[in-house]
């Protein structure tokens, strides 16, 4: 079920309508659940039970990791459970495609299983969640009060399939998620930030994303190949907006529909493009799954703790996997690697920095000359998400040097894209500047004329609805 | 601040509505599936309409100018069938349905019908119509923008890569292939069932070919698709406009360049006007 589709609509409505009525205040966990497995079950119905099955042995994996004497034997058996059903549904296809006969025995099963919505979320959910019940870092008053096993299955099922974060995060943390499951009423509903969440989400969702997807539709091969130089670099900066819109659009519009609920989900994106080193840069994109392979991955690896040597390795391997667990392809891994280099680069260079080319005088230009330069890397970086097949991805990085006279340089029909990329680029600005006095005085101020633009616009100018891109992680 | 918010919008909606009732003729498309909904929207929501044609991006190519009695629901990306969906909602049916068979099996795009004819939206549209894909913001800025530099938007580009071109052809040459008999026989019956539901409420059906290079002209499929039609479609019920014999110059073998297109909507709407149409 899409975000931007009307179906959803109604969904949210009458479950909250159910949710705060005052004779089921006491089953308020039941309506969430309730709604989340119908959200669920709406594209299909037998993944369902894979969803449940997932948070049940979550459930017994993490109570028995807090109270049970074998706590190293129940983590370890939840996190090895949570890893196969990630490798056996999403990365089955791509192992038996690469070393097995696909088309018969096991490698023929392995291509046939169907990649359920949101997989690769809620088993991070579900690690996250056993884990932290291992180490301690847990519920307060789970540890204080145990409580008993269906009242914390009960929490646990929604912690893992809450549907506004169900199919693509944030990931929230199952310390900050299971403290914040209480009663909720209705008039501490934080309604300014429901509202700002939801029109700025559906905005980029609805507006920038879903528009420009039409334009940067021509990247796709062999459509690139016919396309000046101009025109090819265009639509990869346009992608990169695409992206951004896209993701940290639904992550808002999930943030928005939590808060209705009396949730707060973690932020999930802190204005990415204005980083100036690719530190920076991964504290800013997609922060909970940064947070979660920070956390779990390369702080369990050993982290910066045993020499550079070391710490460069952990960097490149982290960013390895957390590029792996974008997609079923082995460009995705070309991916992650090409984002462990630049951090394993930049931190031989710069060291921990956040700025790595401050110049004195110049300080300002240098900053802006190393944002610039974080954003075409990061850019190129998402030719592999629009074009998986990697020699595809190196022919259309060799049509922007060879097509540079041959054909128009940029065709006037993809100029819209930057039409379209200008909200993100003043999304940003406006972030950078926001203490400035003039912008404080003539911007903010009337920040709800920009909220009644969006409004407008997402009813006058949305593009054809389009699933959202993370859908496929 | 939400008061204030909502305030801003339902003052920028009514201008934007005032606008466009005023000025109903602007908006143009700035890509292929804006064009495609703009035309179905176009169509659905016209008060009647005498001719209409069908197909797919090669006839969606004729200059809508040269032939004004002619709506075009040839969609780019789509097929002959989308247009017949698109036609068999609307109340008042044409009388007359061009239909382009070059590519009459091509299979349709659900997503395109559906979301203009089902649910509250369409209906909605119907009575508000700042909502319709033209009078998109975009889509009024880009047509404000091409009439002050005085460009007509249906111009295009008469520049012909040869070397694309060759290829392009060798790998239609490459890939040339038929249908298989089942598929294309359920192609057909689903089309042709379409169409004798249009039959039975009026409409007559004539059938034309667009050119595509000469090179192409005997593909296996091309010739697949005649056979087919000539089976399905007898000459003496149903009409087939001749073929355009001259040589034209395609962008990539099937699309013709602009000179091409006028070319040939000019040959085209000889042909029509010595029928009537």
């Amino acid at each position: 079920m899409l975000f931007n589709s009307w179906v959803f609509v109604g969904l949210v409505i009458a479950t909250a309508i159910v949710y705060y009525l005052p004779f089921l205040k006491r089953r308020q966990l039941y309506v969430l659940l309730i709604a989340s497995f119908l959200f669920y079950a709406y594209d299909n119905l037998s993944l369902l039970l894979l969803l449940i099955a997932s948070g049940m042995v979550n459930a017994m994996a993490s109570y028995g990791a807090m109270y049970d004497r074998r706590s190293r034997l129940f983590a370890t058996s939840g996190v090895v459970v949570n890893l196969c059903l990630l490798a056996l549904f999403k990365y089955g296809g791509l192992l038996s495609a690469t070393f097995l006969d696909m088309s018969s025995g096991v490698g023929k099963v392995l291509c046939t299983l169907p990649l359920p919505l949101g997989i690769s979320f809620y088993t991070f959910s579900g690690i996250s969640l056993v884990v932290d019940a291992y180490r301690g870092k847990f519920d307060a008053a789970s540890q204080s009060i145990r409580p008993s096993f269906w009242a914390h299955s009960k929490k646990t099922l929604l912690y893992i399939c809450f549907f506004p974060k169900l199919l693509a995060g944030p990931i929230a943390k199952s310390k900050e998620f299971f403290s914040d499951i209480a009663d909720k009423q209705f008039r501490d509903i934080c309604w300014p930030f429901v509202f700002k969440s939801l029109v700025v989400g559906y905005f980029l969702k609805m507006v920038v994303a879903d528009n420009l997807k039409d334009f940067t539709f021509w990247m796709a091969y062999p459509y690139f190949e016919l396309r000046g130089t101009g025109s090819l670099l265009l639509m990869v900066f346009g992608y990169s907006f695409q992206m951004f819109a896209d993701f940290a659009g639904y992550s808002l519009i999930a943030i928005g529909i939590a808060a209705i609920f009396g949730y707060r989900l973690p932020t999930n994106f802190h204005f990415p493009y204005i980083a100036s080193s690719f530190r920076e840069f991964w504290k800013r994109w997609h922060i909970t799954l940064s947070q979660f392979l920070m956390e779990y991955l390369y702080i369990s690896l050993g982290g910066n703790r045993k020499g550079k040597a070391r710490t460069y390795v952990n960097l490149l391997l982290t960013m390895m996997l957390g590029g792996l667990w974008h997609g079923a392809a082995w460009s995705y891994l070309v991916w992650g690697t090409y984002h462990g280099l630049c951090l394993v680069v930049e931190r031989a260079i710069c060291g921990r920095r956040e700025n790595c080319i401050a110049l004195g005088r110049w300080r300002s230009v240098s900053h802006w000359v190393s944002i610039a330069f974080v954003f075409v890397l990061v850019s190129f970086g998402w030719l592999l998400f629009m074009l998986p097949n990697f020699s595809e991805a190196a022919l259309y990085m060799q049509c922007i040097f060879t097509n540079y006279g041959s054909v128009i340089f940029i065709d006037p029909k993809l100029l819209p894209i930057i039409i379209y990329a200008t909200p993100v680029v003043v999304y940003h600005l406006l972030y950078y500047y926001r203490n400035r006095v003039w912008v404080q005085k003539y911007v903010l101020r009337f920040n709800y004329i920009f909220y009644g633009i969006m409004l407008f616009l997402i009813l006058t100018n949305s593009g054809s609805a389009n699933s959202f891109v993370y859908f496929q992680f | 601040m939400i008061k204030k918010s909502i305030l801003c919008f339902v003052i920028l909606f009514g201008l934007h509505f005032i606008f466009v009732m005023r000025n109903p003729s602007l908006g143009s498309a700035t890509h292929q599936w804006q064009d495609n909904i703009i035309k179905a929207q176009t169509f659905l929501y016209a008060e009647k309409i005498d001719t209409a044609m069908v197909g797919t991006s090669l006839s969606a190519r004729i200059i809508r100018d040269s032939i004004p009695s002619v709506k075009s629901v040839s969609f780019g990306g789509c097929a002959v069938e989308d247009g017949l969906r698109i036609i068999s909602q609307k109340e008042h049916l044409p009388k007359y349905v061009l239909v382009e068979t070059n590519l009459f099996l091509h299979e349709g795009s659900e997503e395109l019908v559906t979301k203009q004819t089902r649910g509250p939206i369409p209906q909605v549209r119907k009575w508000i119509p700042s909502l319709r894909e033209q009078y998109e913001p975009i889509c009024l800025l880009a047509s404000l923008l091409l009439k002050s530099g005085n460009v007509n938007p249906q111009v295009g580009s008469s520049t012909v890569d040869l070397n694309v071109l060759n290829d392009r052809i060798e790998h239609h040459l490459k890939e040339d292939k038929t249908l298989s008999a089942d598929i294309a026989a359920q192609r057909l019956s689903s089309i042709k069932s379409l169409m004798e539901d249009l039959e039975t409420r009026g409409v007559q059906f004539i059938f034309f070919e667009m050119p595509v290079n000469d090179r192409l002209y005997h593909l296996k499929r091309y010739e697949q698709t005649r056979n087919i039609l000539k089976a399905a479609f007898p000459q003496d019920k149903y009409l087939f406009l001749p073929s355009d014999t001259t040589k034209y110059l395609t962008t990539d073998g099937e699309h013709l360049d602009y000179m091409g297109q006028q070319v040939f909507s000019h040959y085209f709407k000889e042909l029509l006007s010595h029928r009537n149409f």
